[in-house]
């Protein structure tokens, strides 16, 4: 047990120093989700700013499952990292935990600040901001084998790129995320429920009182998330690469 | 001698049909570095893939350490270490970095993963660039960064899978040193590639692989003399009788470039004196591993096309 937390806790930081070492990425990693909260904020005062909080923790927690795909394909077709871990002692959910951790990290300054604007704005008590970080913390582990599921399915890193780029603004844009459910009529809301990070960021929402449309209810998105966790981590894991077939 | 890898009729047929391995049988005895020469696509990383448990045959057996490359791959993870074709370590981190992390994963504590790390670096001259950033290093340095990876695992197996590809022929003879280095660490090697210069050097053991089948097998000298190559015979000379005085013999020619193939001392003691009393240019080349390499996976253009 404490070796696998070693290598899960190794591969994260390596995993993670091209990033802090390369200032400009890290930087617009970090920037990326605050832009529309911060345009929020801009034309629709307090308000935008509360909804684009929202959009903002979401979008970095939920994302840094999707984004494993780039790391993932990275590893496996260009430094071939993961052929060096295959033939080693580290364990394909080591690998797996590792990278998802260390891109959980990225995100964690953007989270943070996220979190300052919350107690700032006195938006939620520190009960209900345990409540959103289970929430969200669900998002990224439901991601996670999309991520893992596209990283493995495509050879050619910058394809993998491509997808995770247009799904990010699918998930983040497409679905209520930045802004309430409220703000999407109500005969097009059935759509956005087939979008994961519809529930993630409805159900934030009703947590933190920050909506008033009930949407299915807590705990009809709660089993959403949770099957559609579990269909894509079956999916996930049928489709795979650690050992290659 | 004991056998650190051994394989009986190992077939490897992808899914889109390509039968990659076809009936391999390989030995690679403890302590030995054993080399792969094949043209690509022979097969080559797709037996290293296999036995270095990233890959699973179709059907065949494998053992490495006498356990199985199927059933018991835990145990042979624990005793193996890859450079994987074409790897790369990662560009912003340093060296240092690299080997630290090769260790850790490997279960060595933070103190010893430094330790050896350190230790490594020294011995493949990297120590003084330890702590600059991969991306300002030299292609040679990286891959040396790849050795030392799996150098630091204390692996007493290690696959190098053409290590050299692309490097400058100063970098490939330095890291050439370091893998004999490695030899003679106790350490048991595979190395694969397609550089015959390489398995000259380098090769206790030589396996020729073409279109997923050994062709030959054995140490360097044995391969060559077994094919029965004939020695060739080069003159240069631009008298107008030079034809006539090589009749006897079989020859190809280029504007004034002779080459005559011997079968035995005779001929070539004749040939030698020919070109001494006649002032002719004369060089004698002894079959290589490249012409036996040529002559078994089917000429030039077929391997390089």
């Amino acid at each position: 047990m404490r070796r696998s937390i070693v290598r899960i806790w190794t591969i994260c930081w390596y995993n993670f120093l091209p990033i802090i070492r390369n200032p400009l990425t890290f930087i617009t990693i970090v920037v990326w989700p605050i832009i529309p909260m911060f345009f929020m904020g801009v034309f629709l005062g307090e308000e935008g700013v509360r909804q684009g909080i929202i959009g903002m923790i979401v979008t970095s927690v939920s994302f840094s499952g999707i984004y494993v795909a780039q790391d993932y394909v990275f590893n496996r077709t260009i430094t071939k990292l993961q052929d060096f871990f295959v033939a080693s002692p580290v364990k394909e959910y080591e690998y797996i935990f590792g990278i998802s951790l260390s891109s959980l990290l990225t995100t964690l300054i953007a989270v943070l600040i996220g979190y300052l604007f919350i107690l700032y704005l006195g938006i939620a008590s520190i009960l209900k901001l345990i409540y959103f970080t289970l929430v969200i913390l669900a998002g990224a582990l439901m991601l996670l084998p999309l991520g893992f599921l596209i990283g493995s399915r495509f050879d050619d890193a910058g394809r993998v790129n491509g997808l995770t780029n247009v799904l990010a603004i699918v998930f983040s844009f497409i679905a209520p995320v930045y802004y309430p459910l409220d703000y999407i009529p109500e005969k097009f809301r059935i759509y956005t429920y087939f979008l994961p990070t519809t529930h993630i960021a409805h159900l934030s929402r009703l947590i933190l009182g920050l909506t008033d449309v009930k949407g299915l209810g807590i705990t009809y998105h709660l089993t959403i998330i949770v099957v559609i966790s579990i269909f894509l981590y079956l999916i996930g894991r049928k489709y795979s690469r650690w050992r290659e077939v | 001698m004991k056998l650190a890898v051994e394989t009986k009729r190992l077939v490897k047929v992808y899914r889109n049909g390509v039968r990659a391995l076809d009936s391999v049988d390989i030995d690679i005895p403890m302590g030995r570095i054993t080399c792969l020469l094949g043209p690509n696509g022979a097969g080559k990383t797709t037996f290293l893939r296999i036995i270095a448990t990233q890959l699973l045959p179709t059907s065949g057996e494998a053992f490495v350490f006498g356990y199985d490359v199927i059933k018991e791959a835990d145990e042979i993870r624990s005793r193996i270490a890859v450079v994987p074709q074409e790897g790369r370590p990662y560009l912003m981190v340093t060296p240092l970095d690299e080997l630290y992390m090769g260790a850790r994963i490997r279960g060595f504590s933070r103190d010893e993963a430094r330790r050896r790390a350190l230790d490594i670096l020294r011995r493949l001259d990297l120590y003084e660039v330890r702590n600059q950033k991969i991306i300002r290093l030299s292609g040679g340095q990286r891959q040396k960064i790849l050795l030392g990876r799996t150098l630091v695992s204390d692996a007493d197996l290690l696959f190098l899978d053409e290590p050299t590809i692309g490097l400058d022929p100063v970098s490939r003879r330095s890291l050439w040193e370091d893998i004999l280095n490695l030899k003679k660490m106790g350490k048991t090697i595979l190395l694969t590639t397609h550089y015959m210069d390489e398995a000259e050097a380098l090769a206790d053991k030589l396996y020729i692989i073409n279109k997923g089948r050994v062709v030959a097998s054995g140490g360097v000298s044995d391969i060559i003399s077994s094919v029965g190559l004939k020695t060739a015979v080069y003159i240069i000379a631009d008298s107008p009788g030079v034809e006539e005085e090589l009749s006897g013999y079989r020859f190809e020619h280029i504007g004034n470039k002779y080459l005559v193939y011997v079968e035995d001392r005779k001929d070539l003691f004749d040939l030698v004196k020919l070109a001494v009393e006649n002032g002719y240019i004369i060089t004698i080349k002894q079959p290589s591993l490249e012409d036996v390499f040529i002559k078994l996976v089917g000429g030039y253009e077929e391997v390089y096309s």
